[in-house]
Parts: C-alpha cells; structure tokens; sequence
C-alpha cells in the first residue's frame, strides 16, 4: 500500500481516540484482560471524542481539531487527578500460563489474516453504498461541513428517504474524526469500520480467555474475524459493523452481570448500552432484551440488581430522551403501524404467511449450512454460562423476522433487503455463546489454575453457581 | 461419567462443526465484492472519486462540477433522471447544500443533467452532459 492510499492522518486519528479512551476507561475496566480493555478503551474513546464534538457544536463554535484535542486533554488530566485520589486497588489482569497451542496460533492466525483482507478492501475505494449515501455518509458529510446539525435533516420532506429517525452517533463519528483530520474524505473516513473489527475481535477474544480460556478466545478471534458476510466491503458505510461492536460489548458486561455487580461493571453495561443504542435501533432493542433477561435470570437479586437493571435502561432512555429533544417526534416510514388497528387485523395472517413463505424458501436454505453446523456443535458440547445469551439473541431474531410483517413496503421487500443482513450483525456475540462451549476443551493448565486476579470483586452469593467458570468469576 | 474416546470424538465433531461454520463464512469472501476493491489499489486517488458513479460515470463529472460553482451554504434545485442511485448521489455529493429534486420550488441555482435550459434562468456554466443556470 503507498502512502497516498493508507489513511496515516485518520489512522493516529483513531489511535489517540484510542489512547484517551483507555486513560478515562481505566476507572471501570480493572480486572479485565487486555485485549479487552483495548476494545473499552476504543469504544469509551469514540463516545468521548463524538459528545466533545457534539459540545462544540451545540456552543455554536466550529470544533477545531487544536479545540477538540484540548478538551481530551483536560478531560485526561481531570480523570487523572480523580483516579489518583480514589483509586484503592491496582489494576489486574488474566495471567494464563503456558503458550499458545498450534490450534490457537492457527485460529489467531486466521485472525489476522481476516483483519488484513477486509482491512485493504475498506481502504481500497470511497464508501459507496446506498445506506452511505442517503443515509449515514449525507448526515456526517452535512454536519461536518456545515459545522452544526441542521434541523433540515430531520424535517426536509426532500430529504424523507434518509432515515430521520435513526440515531446520529455514526453521522456524528464521521463527522468529529473528520473535525481532526480537517477534510472530509470518504475514503479514509472507512478506517473506522477495521477498527470496529479489530476492537470486535479483541473484545471477544479478552472476554472467552479470561471467562473460559486462551482456546476459546482464540477460535472466536478466528471465526468473527473471517466472518466475510459481515465484514464486507459491501458493509463499509452501513451501521452493522459498528453495531457488532456495541453488541459484543452488551454481551460480554451482560455475561458478567449475571455472576457480579460491581461499580465497575454497571459502568461497563452502561457505556456498552449507550454505544449500542447510539448506533442504531437494533442496540436499543438489544439492550431491552437483555434487560428481561437480567430480570429473568437473577429472581433472587432483584434488590441489587436494581441498580445493575438502571444502568441498562438509564442510557437507553437518555439516549431516546436526548434524539426527541434535538429533533421531535419522527415516525418511520419503514413500518405501517395502522395493521395493529383491528379493522386491519385480518391483513396479518396474510402478512405472516408471506414471512414464512420467504423465510423457508430464500432465508434459511440460504443459511442452511451454518445451521447444520451450529445445531451439530450444541449437539456435541455441554451446556456453558453463556447459553443465556441465547435467548435475547433468539428473540431479536424472532423481533427482526416479526417486524417485516409490518413493512410498509412490502413483507418480501424488507425481508430481502434487510433481514439477513441485520441479522449478520448478531454473529459475533452469538460466536462467543458457542466458543463459551468449548469449556471442556481447555487447557488443563487453565482449568487447574484459575486466574484470580482477574475476578471483579463480588459480594457473597446466597445461590451461586457451582461451575469452575462461574467460582473463577465469584470467588 | 464419560470416557476419554467419547470426550475426544466430541471435540473432534465440534471442531468440525465450528470449521463448516467458519467455511460458510469464508465462502463469502467472493471475486465479486473483494477482488474489485483489491484492484482499486492500484488506482490513483483522483479517480477513485468516480467509483461510485460506475452506473453513470459523466453523472459524477456533472455533479462535481455543480459542487465546484455552488456555495455550500445555498440551495439547489436539480433535474435528474429518476433512480435512487442518481438522488442519493447528488444529495451526498452536493452535502452541505440543499438539494431540490424536480425544478418545482424556485430556487437561485437549477442544475439540470442531460437537458436543456430553462426559461427565466440564465446560463451559469453548461457542458457536454448538463448545464448550470442561476437565476
């Protein structure tokens, strides 16, 4: 690659977001492997990085890149000073002895290789696709150039076919990096989206090898990175990269939450809500669902797990408070709602038979062999702590197929152009509940040798679990 | 309690069922949608521009002119042929203009793409494939 086409200027761009990120995430990621705490540090970096943005331009001042980069600089030095004084307990980290077998060398392998490919292919032509243009590139490219959010792009009925309804924080991402770098340009702008695949995989990876073991994080590593379905150059400029993103890290604090409550972890589930429902509106869904599930799988917690429920929904509700406040109310017109109305009623069976239809004769024969392979692997590997991951994540398909049943446009319409491909967005969070599985295949070392540090501190559980995964994360 | 060889074919069939997964996955990786990426590469960066304009390459020619006589802060009006492809394209390039699509609202600027001019405008720039007019 010559230097004209990598990105160097969007690349250190990142990297400092990166860096302030991780000196702010030190507060609330303790305990936690490395890689992980890269993949905190990246998403706290960019939600920073956008809300300073996004201070400057509800001042009314254009956001400068020496007026930006000054405000993270004071926000570090001020974080600084406060961890200074209230930091009690170092930071540790999983310590897992021994080297990585050839299985794992060859799964981070493919990695690596997976991040390459779909890194030169992002990088290798402007960001092309129609949700770019009429949707996240339009606003980004509007907001950064014209310095503000202008209210036309939520009410301009020439402008009614770009989503007004969706969430901003990807518009606003492209358009605060761009304040750095100082130009406009689409093709650089696509760094973002290998750096969300990178900080997906080390997300993943750090969570399944402090969790369960190096094997496991290893192969997840693998199969989310060479996952091409979704990291595409087709899904360079769409949302569900990024989401993918926001998703895994809804997954792994969900995972914690379910055995802990500490401080740390509310802050965790809270940053990863925000960032998710940020994205797009399959994160808030997506964080709703878990939230059932956290009240699902914790009867007996409700007293404390109170407070780990509000630091789910609070973000949720700022976030959806904070878009009505700044826009008004918006309908989308993806959705005819009126078929709720009972003189509509007799239309759904209709709708819902068309949905099956579709579904049984393009989607799952389409999908066919992937289901082969994950209904033979639950077939052959125990049970894990992560299986409850399984249910918001079934139920968010079910939500996805449900909701084609209400297209505007047509059952078969929205099915064929957006089912499959949101449902993609699931993958990497799902790849973790089958890695979890592979707890019967660790190391033996590992498993003999549990890494304690690594434990968030947890109060004392009156009906804990009993597994070795589960007495590693609750001592 | 299970013994050893059945603990060991059950990973073994896990992980060929993790590997048929991950094969799926691979299996996208297609001439199609990584190879034409690859080979842009090797391109320089002045025509990468027309890239997304494959479905009419003089499309993007028009409007980068329009963008180059336009102020950002003004609003235009253009006459397009009907697709997706040509609205989206021009509301994107011309960001942060506002764009007009048909010539039904008056405004100071009307780019009309592979057509002629209108009366009650005046002619700002005009080329091979459409013309600028102001009023």
């Amino acid at each position: 690659m010559s230097a004209s086409v990598f990105p160097f200027g969007m690349g250190l761009t990142i990297v400092w977001v990166t860096v302030v990120g991780f000196l702010i995430a030190r507060f609330f990621t303790g305990g936690l492997s490395k890689a992980e705490r890269v993949a905190w540090s990246f998403a706290c970096g960019l939600l920073v990085h956008t809300a300073l943005y996004g201070v400057f331009l509800g001042l009314g001042t254009r956001p400068r890149p020496t007026k930006i980069l000054a405000a993270e600089i004071a926000l570090v030095l001020i974080t600084l000073v406060i961890w200074r004084r209230g930091s009690s307990r170092p930071l540790a980290i999983a310590v897992h002895p021994g080297h990585p077998s050839v299985l794992q060398r060859l799964c981070l392998g493919g990695a690596v290789a997976g991040i390459l490919l779909f890194l030169l292919t992002a990088l290798a032509e402007p960001m092309w696709t129609t949700d770019y243009l009429a949707i996240w590139g339009l606003k980004g490219k509007t907001i950064f150039l014209a310095a503000e959010v202008p209210h036309r792009l939520f009410h301009d009925p020439h402008l009614f076919w770009s989503h007004p309804e969706y969430p901003l924080l990807l518009p606003l991402l492209f358009a605060s990096l761009s304040a750095i770098v100082g130009e406009w340009n689409d093709r650089t702008l696509a760094l973002l989206y290998p750096a969300c695949q990178v900080a997906t995989v080390f997300a993943a990876y750090g969570f399944l090898k402090r969790r369960v073991s190096r094997l496991a994080g290893s192969v997840a590593a693998g199969l989310i990175a060479l996952f091409f379905p979704l990291y595409s150059p087709f899904n360079v400029g769409m949302a569900e990269i990024p989401l993918a993103f926001g998703l895994v890290l809804l997954s792994c604090a969900f995972l914690d939450a379910l055995h802990a409550d500490t401080p740390e972890l509310r802050l965790r589930l809270a940053i990863a809500a925000l960032f998710s429902a940020a994205i797009k509106r399959e994160g808030t869904l997506f964080g709703l669902l878990l939230l059932f599930a956290l009240l699902l799988f914790q009867p007996s917690r409700r007293d404390r797990g109170c407070v780990l429920l509000m630091s789910l929904a609070l973000p949720i509700l700022m976030h959806g408070g904070f878009l009505m406040l700044l826009r008004g109310r918006i309908s989308s017109r993806d959705f005819d709602w009126t078929l709720l109305a009972p003189e509509r009623w007799t239309e759904l069976p209709v709708r819902a038979r068309e949905l099956m239809l579709r579904l049984v004769s393009v989607e799952i024969p389409g999908a066919l062999l992937a289901l082969f392979a994950v209904a033979l692997f639950f077939f052959v590997t125990r049970a894990s702590f992560a299986d409850k991951l399984l249910y918001p994540l079934a139920a968010q398909v079910t939500l996805y197929a449900g909701a084609c049943v209400f297209s505007a446009f047509g059952v078969a319409w929205l099915v064929g152009t957006s089912f499959a491909r949101v449902t993609m967005a699931l993958f990497p969070a799902f790849s973790m509940v089958l890695c979890a599985r592979l707890e019967g295949a660790a190391e033996a070392s590992v498993r003999s040798s549990p890494p304690a540090d690594a434990l968030p501190p947890s109060p004392p559980r009156r009906d804990g679990p009993t597994s070795p995964t589960s007495r590693r994360l609750c001592p | 309690m299970e013994s050893s060889g059945g603990v060991k074919a059950r990973r073994t069939v896990a992980g060929i069922a993790l590997s048929l997964l991950a094969a799926v996955g691979l299996s996208r990786f297609s001439d199609e949608t990584f190879v034409p990426g690859l080979r842009a590469l090797s391109r320089v960066p002045s025509r990468l521009r027309a890239i997304g304009f494959a479905f009419d390459p003089e499309y993007g020619a028009f409007l980068f002119a329009v963008a180059a006589a336009v102020p950002p802060t003004s609003t235009v009006a253009l006459e397009v042929p009907a697709g997706e492809r040509y609205v989206y394209q021009a509301a994107y390039t011309l960001a942060p203009r506002r764009v007009l699509f048909g010539e039904q609202t008056p405004t100071e600027f009307l780019a009309v793409y592979r057509g002629e001019p209108r009366v009650g405008y005046r002619i700002s720039w005009k080329m091979p494939n459409g013309v600028l007019l102001r009023r």
